[in-house]
C-alpha cells in the first residue's frame, strides 16, 4: 500500500500545482487511494465529517467570529488610540503603537489576517496621514500582524493541536513569551530605524490624556483578562473562552459602547462562515487524506528513515525550519499546515522533541510565511489598505522579516522559551 | 429565453440566502450552546447535552460555510502556473479543475445515503436525535459545490478572461 500512495502523491502533488482547488485534490487522492486498495469509497465522506465532529475545534468558528465582532464594533480604534498615547511620544511613535496595538490585539484575536484588516487598517492610515511612506507603513503593519497567531488566542494553534493531538492550552501558554519577544525584536529594529531617518515623535501625553485614552478602552482591555483568566484559573477550556469572549465583544459593542448595529450581525457571521467552511474544506479532506496515510504505513517507513539519518534534533529542528520557511514562501499556512503535520510530527515525537516547543515553532514558522512573497496572505490584505503594488509590499517587508527570523532562531535553539510557562502554569 | 435566465437567477438567489439565513442561525445556536454549558455548571446545575450539540452544530457549519466558500469562489487554490498558460491551455485545466470538484462531491452525494442509513440507529450520546444527522447535510453541499463547478466550466468556456484569482485567506 506504500507503493500506491507515494503515487497518488505525485498525481496528488502535480493536480496541486496545476491549479486544481487544494480540498479537492485532497479529497480525490483519499478517495482515489481508497478505491484502488479495496477499501470502501464510504470511508472518505465519513473521516471528512467525523474530523470536524471535534469540541476543541467548535474554537475556530467562534475566534474567527470574535475578531470580526471586534472590527466591527470599533473595539479595535480604542485600542489603537490607547496603544498611540502609550507610546507614540517615543520617536517613530506610531511604529511603536502599531506594535503596541497589535500585543493588545493578539490576546482578542487568533488571526494575523483579522489583525492586519483591522486595526492594520487604521495603523497604516494614522501612520500615512503623519506622513510616513505609504511602504513603511504597510511593513511594520504586515510584521506586527503576525504576531496575532502567536499570542494567545491562536487560530492555527487551535487546527495544530487538534492535528497534531497536542493541548490546545499548553501551546496558547507557550506562544506568549515568543509573542512578546517578537514584539521586543520589532520595537528594536523600529528604534535603529527612527534614530537613522529621523522619525516623529508626539510631545508627552500627560497622564490625564493617558488615563483617558485608558478609560476609553477600559473595557475592551478587559477581553484578554476574561479569555487567560477563565482558562489560566480553571474555569473554562478554550473553546468555552472563545464563545464567552464572543458573547462579552458582543455585548460590549452592543450596550456598552453602542458603536455596534446589530443590523450588520448577519454580515459578519455570515463572512465567518465562509472563512470557516474555507478552512474546514481543506481541514476535513486533509484528515481523509491523513487517515489513508496512515493506513498505507508511509510516516511508520519514512518516519524511522529520517530518525536515522538525522539523529541530533536541533539539526531536525534547522531542518524543518528551512523547510516551513521556504514551503511558507509559496503555500498558504493552513494548507502547508494540514499536510506536514502527519510527516514531521511523529518524526519530532521520535527523536524526543517536546510537543509545545514544536508546535510554536511550526506555527511561527507559517506565521511568517504569511508575510514572504509571493503567496503571502497578510501581504495581500496590507498592501491593498496601503494602495501600494504587491511588488511593492514585497521589497518592503524585507528588512522587517530579520527581527521575525531572529525570533524564531532563538526559540528553536532554546526550548525553555516556548516551554517554561506552560510548565509552571499548568504544573500547578 | 430572458425568462428562463431570470428564473434561473432568483432560484439561485433563494438557495444562497436559504443557505446563509440557515448559517447565521446555527452560528448563533453554537455560541448560546456553549455559553448555556458554561453558565449551567457555574450555578452548579450543568446540562449534559451541551458540548455534544456544539459539536454537531459545527459539523453543519463546516458543511454550510463550504457552500457559502464555493458559491463566493473563496476556496485555496494555486493559480501560478494556470495564469501563465495561453487561453486554450487555460481552458483545458479550468474543465480539469472543476471536474475534480465535481467528483469529489459525486463521491459526496452517492455515499450519504449509506452513511444516512447506517447511522439511523445509532442514537446519539445526550440528544434525542440519530448519529446519521451529521451527515445530514452532505448531499446539498455535493448539489451545491457540483452546481458551482459546473456553471465555473461553463464561464470558463464562454469568457476570454483570465481565471480570476478570488481564493481568499483561511484567516489565518
Amino acid at each position: 500500500m506504500t507503493a500506491l500512495m507515494l503515487q497518488i502523491l505525485a498525481v496528488w502533488l502535480a493536480a496541486m500545482l496545476l491549479g486544481v482547488h487544494l480540498f479537492a485534490a485532497m479529497g480525490l487522492a483519499a478517495a482515489a487511494f481508497v478505491w484502488l486498495g479495496g477499501l470502501g469509497i464510504g470511508v472518505v465522506p465519513q473521516k471528512m465529517a467525523q474530523s470536524i465532529f471535534s469540541f476543541p475545534l467548535v474554537a475556530a468558528p467562534l475566534f474567527i467570529l470574535m475578531g470580526n465582532i471586534m472590527n466591527g464594533a470599533g473595539i479595535t480604534e480604542r485600542i489603537f488610540t490607547f496603544a498611540a498615547v502609550c507610546v507614540g511620544w517615543m520617536r517613530g511613535g506610531l511604529c511603536h503603537a502599531n506594535i503596541l496595538a497589535s500585543v493588545i490585539f493578539a490576546g482578542m484575536s487568533g488571526s494575523a489576517v483579522a489583525d492586519a484588516g483591522g486595526v492594520g487598517t487604521l495603523e497604516i492610515k494614522a501612520m500615512k496621514d503623519e506622513g510616513y511612506d505609504s511602504e513603511t507603513a504597510a511593513a511594520i503593519t504586515a510584521a506586527s500582524a503576525t504576531i496575532g497567531p502567536i499570542i494567545p488566542p491562536s487560530l492555527p494553534m487551535v487546527i495544530y493541536g487538534v492535528t497534531a493531538d497536542v493541548s490546545i492550552g499548553r501551546l496558547f501558554l507557550g506562544g506568549v513569551v515568543p509573542g512578546l519577544l517578537m514584539a521586543g525584536a520589532l520595537m528594536i529594529m523600529v528604534r535603529e530605524v527612527a534614530r537613522r531617518r529621523n522619525l516623529p515623535r508626539h510631545p508627552f501625553p500627560g497622564l490625564g490624556d493617558l488615563w483617558h485614552a485608558y478609560k476609553r478602552a477600559h473595557w475592551a482591555l478587559m477581553t484578554p483578562v476574561i479569555l487567560f483568566g477563565g482558562m489560566m484559573g480553571g474555569w473554562f477550556t478554550p473553546t468555552e473562552a472563545a464563545a464567552v469572549a464572543a458573547t462579552y465583544a458582543l455585548i460590549l459593542g452592543l450596550f456598552v459602547y453602542r458603536d455596534f448595529d446589530l443590523r450588520t450581525l448577519p454580515k459578519i457571521i455570515v463572512d465567518t462562515v465562509e472563512t470557516t467552511g474555507v478552512v474546514f474544506a481543506l481541514l476535513m479532506t486533509a484528515a481523509a487524506l491523513g487517515w489513508c496515510l496512515s493506513v498505507s504505513r508511509i510516516p511508520q517507513t519514512v518516519g524511522p528513515m529520517l530518525v536515522e539519518h538525522v539523529k541530533s534534533p536541533l539539526l531536525f529542528l534547522l531542518i524543518v525550519n528551512v523547510l516551513l520557511l521556504i514551503v511558507g514562501c509559496f503555500m498558504e499556512a493552513l494548507a502547508a499546515m494540514l499536510i506536514l503535520i502527519p510527516i514531521l510530527v511523529p518524526v519530532s515525537i521520535a527523536l524526543g522533541i517536546d510537543p509545545i516547543h514544536f508546535g510554536i515553532v511550526f506555527v511561527l514558522n507559517l506565521m511568517i510565511g504569511t508575510v514572504t512573497p509571493p503567496v503571502g496572505v497578510v501581504l495581500f490584505v496590507t498592501s491593498k489598505i496601503a494602495g501600494i503594488s504587491f511588488e511593492a509590499m514585497s521589497r518592503a517587508i524585507v528588512p522587517w522579516l530579520l527581527p521575525l527570523v531572529a525570533v524564531l532562531i532563538a526559540i528553536t535553539i532554546w526550548p525553555p522559551l516556548t516551554t517554561w510557562l506552560p510548565t509552571v502554569v499548568m504544573s500547578r | 429565453m430572458r425568462w428562463s435566465t431570470s428564473a434561473q437567477a432568483r432560484a439561485v438567489r433563494l438557495v444562497d440566502r436559504s443557505v446563509e439565513a440557515v448559517a447565521v442561525l446555527v452560528m448563533l445556536a453554537l455560541l448560546a450552546t456553549i455559553v448555556t454549558g458554561v453558565a449551567t455548571r457555574m450555578v452548579n446545575r450543568p446540562l449534559v447535552w451541551t458540548d455534544e450539540l456544539a459539536q454537531y452544530l459545527l459539523v453543519w457549519l463546516g458543511f454550510l460555510g463550504w457552500m457559502i466558500g464555493a458559491r463566493r469562489r473563496s476556496h485555496i487554490r494555486i493559480t501560478t502556473f494556470i495564469d501563465r498558460l495561453p487561453r486554450s491551455g487555460r481552458i483545458a485545466v479550468e474543465i480539469i479543475a472543476q471536474l475534480g470538484v465535481v467528483i469529489l462531491a459525486a463521491i459526496m452525494i452517492w455515499q450519504s445515503g449509506s452513511l444516512i442509513r447506517r447511522n439511523i440507529d445509532v442514537e446519539a450520546v445526550t440528544l434525542p436525535f440519530p448519529a446519521a444527522m451529521l451527515y445530514i447535510l452532505l448531499p446539498l453541499a455535493g448539489i451545491v459545490i457540483a452546481a458551482q463547478a459546473v456553471s465555473e466550466m461553463y464561464r470558463a468556456i464562454t469568457t476570454a478572461d483570465r481565471i480570476e484569482d478570488t481564493s481568499g485567506a483561511t484567516g489565518l
